[in-house]
């Protein structure tokens, strides 16, 4: 069976992939990081998206904030809101049975939805912020989507050199790999994950106000649900306790779900979008068959 | 040969734990592995458990290669093991915590067996008057009992022993020793064990290991290791716990 | 085998049957309480028998009741033939139920012998998509009406008149509900009872250590996630009979999810008792909530939920077993 695969089609779906790719991956390194630090998955890390992405969209609506600056305040936000989560529920359940802060995080996820959906309604939001386009090839890209991209790379690197290269960043990541050895260093252990988590939730809530740039529409309470899904898809696929591996990944995956969904459109299906989801769970479940410890061995 | 250890290494990031070991044990022999902290004593034991996969080589244990095992099936086979710092299930009762292990032993024939074992058992440790206590509510002594109860119902051919009498008067651990020597011998039960900071367990073992950052240095009698220059050396300062 | 534990769940039991055929004005409260216990008792075998959580758990339920829909409109034409009222019933019912346990358990085994051999978190991950997945495998390929959904109410009308379809969305699947509870909860006993509940509680305390004597814990866990998902199957198929119309976004709602785990962790999580328990208290209180405060029992819930987790981890039945020390009490409630 030959399809006509058109070229130019081909390649703007692959820089579209990238793209994508690049939010999914900074959207997913907060994930990575809180398991790596405390062996926590954070289920209500999709919910923390929405309420980025909320932030966003009230802060352009209301007063005609550029995205721009509410990224800085959703982080804010994020540092206030994962400042209490870790004090308030995450410390209670460190040492314990991993079934309750499976719970518990899954108890925040609905919190956040259905206080959302009661402060704001259930009804799909969206903005738009024209800034204008970019010519490529035939196609067009709006320079909304290059710059949370461009944004999504420089932040990402930003973590990097963090993690890498400072002083704090190498005693989280000490933390990480060793936790009883970093406590021996004189290391303050408990410090350390509070400002892991804090940070990661921060950074979560700020990956959503990227992510509105990217989707101006389909700000909902429950948008949260399938970001969730991608982002364990791609912490696993990315070493589930590697920030670095995760962005990595993302790309991967974001290039990946574009060209999926491409194909896909391309076969008689009632629902390539609903098809491409599917696939992407079954990838999941593929994946940690045959190798859970992700691509990547850090 | 009840078990060989053919080329055995296993690294951690870039830290080499275990490197290169070759090791047997005889049906019935008493060996002591003495090694400082980080010499890879636990991880050899993980290894031996499948808890960890080698690097490279081979486990063979009565002449099956096991290296592919996973740790359900070496138990079946009759290794077991005592970890140092105890770890038992934490919600059951004293007795429930030996029971379970007796009721998955292959050379458990019947649950009334099982029952009739974990009684004695827990007897033979002295815990026989706090079996319905939960296991989380011991002492940490009665802890340590419970762990070596527990690895010695399931009637082992190799007891893997992490040094379980560390922190103990002196004439407990001398007590749990000699207990340990007695049911070895008895039940014809090959034991390892871990030698770390009570130096004078060695002298109930027949053999000595040397472990020194993941190598076997010496490999011989109680005697010859522990006058060694390289043991001597490597312990000096330390304080033997009297 | 001590029965002891039994007489007191099966007593409640006995009491909900006779509330609800004496007094037929509670038919729908009872009704409504019958379906969380079963649903506790059922998903209790998985969460609080082995301590793993499984997210995408109401996708048992909604292919129960695929399971009976889709019978349901296959052989309807098959059903006309059979004279006989009751046999036309118990026809319907046991394939029905049967095709739903099928499906259930096809998908169980699929998941679970993936998804099982890992760890605690890992297998939460894995599980998140399950539900997801399975209702956009159906919204997306159009298989079994898309999401046109199933309606069966006019099947049920041609094969047993208007009052016959009465009569089966209530009594008949009142039965079937108080049925699956009790079946659930029996296995319950006899799991704990049985080798396998100590190979499970084990797990439970010490995964690790508990392979290393002798335990195959993948494979226990796969066994209780294989029966308790088609429990689930078997409820969903009791569910469409009461329903009478299963559409992909609602039968796969995550609400039930979340509610399964409030039941089981509000009752006491791994006893026998504990679901009916709080099977019993979150029906009652959500009954009542709704009628006074609709729209936002999740919202309720939720802070509810992280509460009684981080709090309450055992539930009422680990709180009476902590207040009433003695040995009689904790031998009767298990």
């Amino acid at each position: 069976m030959m399809f006509p695969i058109n070229q130019e089609l081909l390649l703007f779906n692959i820089v579209s992939g990238i793209m994508l790719g690049t939010l999914y991956g900074l959207a997913t390194m907060g994930l990575s990081l809180i398991f790596g630090v405390i062996k926590v998955v954070n289920v209500s890390h999709g919910a923390l998206i929405m309420l980025g992405a909320y932030t966003a969209y009230w802060l352009y609506t209301l007063y005609l904030i550029p995205p721009f600056i509410s990224l800085g305040t959703a982080f804010l936000i994020g540092l206030a809101l994962g400042f209490s989560i870790f004090h308030g529920i995450i410390k209670n359940v460190l040492g314990k049975p991993e079934m309750i802060s499976l719970v518990a995080t899954f108890g925040l996820a609905i919190l956040f939805e259905e206080t959302a959906k009661f402060l704001w309604g259930p009804d799909f939001r969206g903005y738009t912020w024209e800034i204008g386009r970019i010519e490529f090839m035939s196609f067009t890209i709006p320079l909304t989507r290059i710059l949370a991209s461009v944004s999504s790379l420089i932040i990402a690197i930003s973590i990097y050199i963090f993690l890498y290269k400072t002083k704090m960043g190498m005693a989280i990541r000490g933390v990480t790999q060793e936790p009883e050895g970093a406590a021996l260093c004189g290391i303050n252990v408990i410090g350390i994950y509070s400002i892991s988590v804090t940070l990661a939730i921060a950074l979560t809530v700020a990956s959503g106000v990227l992510i509105t740039l990217f989707v101006p529409a389909g700000i909902e309470p429950y948008m949260g649900g399938p970001y969730t899904l991608r982002a364990f898809v791609i912490a696993v696929l990315g070493g589930l306790a590697s920030p670095i591996g995760a962005f990595v990944a993302g790309l991967i995956f974001g290039l990946a779900e574009t060209l999926s969904y491409g194909f896909l459109s391309l076969l008689p299906i009632s629902s390539a979008f609903a098809m491409t989801r599917f696939v992407a769970f079954s990838l999941l479940l593929i994946l940690l068959l045959i190798r859970p410890e992700g691509l990547f061995r850090r | 040969m009840l078990l060989k250890l053919e080329n055995i290494s296993k690294s951690f990031g870039g830290i080499k734990a275990l490197n290169n070991i070759n090791l047997s044990i005889k049906e019935g022999e008493i060996v002591a592995i003495i090694g400082p902290n980080g010499a890879g004593k636990t991880t050899l034991f993980n290894i031996i458990n499948g808890i960890y996969k080698p690097d490279t080589g081979r486990i063979i244990y009565e002449d099956i290669d096991i290296t592919n095992f996973p740790p359900y099936k070496r138990s079946y086979l009759g290794i077991s093991r005592a970890f140092q710092i105890p770890k038992p299930f934490i919600s059951m009762s004293v007795k429930d915590n030996v029971l379970v292990a007796a009721l998955f032993s292959r050379r458990i024939p019947s649950i009334k067996e099982a029952e009739k074992e974990t009684e004695r058992v827990l007897k033979l440790v002295g815990l026989q008057n706090k079996s319905d206590m939960i296991a989380n509510d011991l002492t940490s002594p009665e802890k340590k009992l419970l762990e070596l109860a527990r690895s010695l119902v399931t009637k082992p051919k190799l007891l893997l022993l992490d040094e379980i009498v560390a922190g103990m008067p002196p004439s407990d651990i001398d007590n749990i020793m000699s207990l340990v020597v007695q049911v070895a011998n008895e039940e014809k039960i090959s034991v390892v064990a871990m030698v770390e900071h009570i130096i004078r367990t060695v002298k109930y073992a027949n053999r000595a290991i040397f472990l020194h950052q993941g190598q076997i240095l010496l490999d011989s009698s109680p005697d010859d290791v522990l006058n060694s220059d390289l043991v001597r050396n490597i312990y000096l300062g330390e304080v033997e716990h009297a | 085998m001590k029965y002891g534990p039994l007489i007191t769940p099966l007593i409640l039991y006995m009491i909900l049957i006779s509330i609800r055929y004496i007094n037929p004005q509670l038919s729908q409260l009872t009704s409504y309480i019958a379906f969380y216990v079963a649903l506790g008792q059922a998903f209790n075998i998985f969460l609080g028998l082995t301590g793993y959580v499984d997210f995408g758990y109401v996708a048992f339920m909604a292919l129960g009741m695929y399971g009976m829909a889709l019978t349901t409109v296959n052989i309807h034409n098959i059903l006309v033939g059979v004279i006989d009222q009751h046999l036309r019933i118990y026809l319907l019912v046991i394939m029905g139920t049967l095709l739903g346990i099928s499906f259930a358990v096809i998908l169980a085994s699929i998941v679970g012998s993936i998804a099982l051999r890992l760890r605690g978190a890992y297998f939460a991950i894995a599980t998140i998509g399950v539900n997801e997945g399975f209702r956009y495998l159906i919204e997306g390929s159009g298989m079994w009406r898309g999401s046109e959904g199933i309606i069966i109410a006019k099947d049920l009308i041609e094969l047993y008149g208007y009052e016959g379809m009465t009569y089966i969305s209530t009594e008949v699947a009142d039965l079937m509900l108080i049925t699956i509870g009790i079946i659930a909860m029996l296995i319950t006993y006899v799991i704990i009872t049985s080798k396998m509940g100590y190979a499970l509680a084990a797990l439970r305390d010490d995964e690790d250590t508990a392979k290393i004597f002798g335990i195959n814990t993948t494979k226990y866990k796969v066994f209780a996630f294989i029966i308790s998902a088609a429990l689930a199957g078997m409820l969903g198929a009791a569910k469409m009979l009461k329903d009478q119309a299963v559409f992909p976004p609602q039968a796969f709602s995550i609400m039930y999810t979340v509610e399964a785990i409030v039941v089981v962790i509000l009752g006491g999580i791994g006893t026998v008792i504990g679901p009916l328990i709080g099977g019993v208290l979150y029906s009652l209180l959500k009954y009542y909530l709704t009628v006074i405060i609709p729209g936002i029992q999740l919202l309720l819930l939720a802070p509810i939920l992280i509460i009684v987790i981080l709090a309450f981890p055992s539930g009422i039945v680990g709180f009476i077993k902590k207040v009433f020390k003695s040995n009689r009490v904790k031998r009767l409630v298990i």
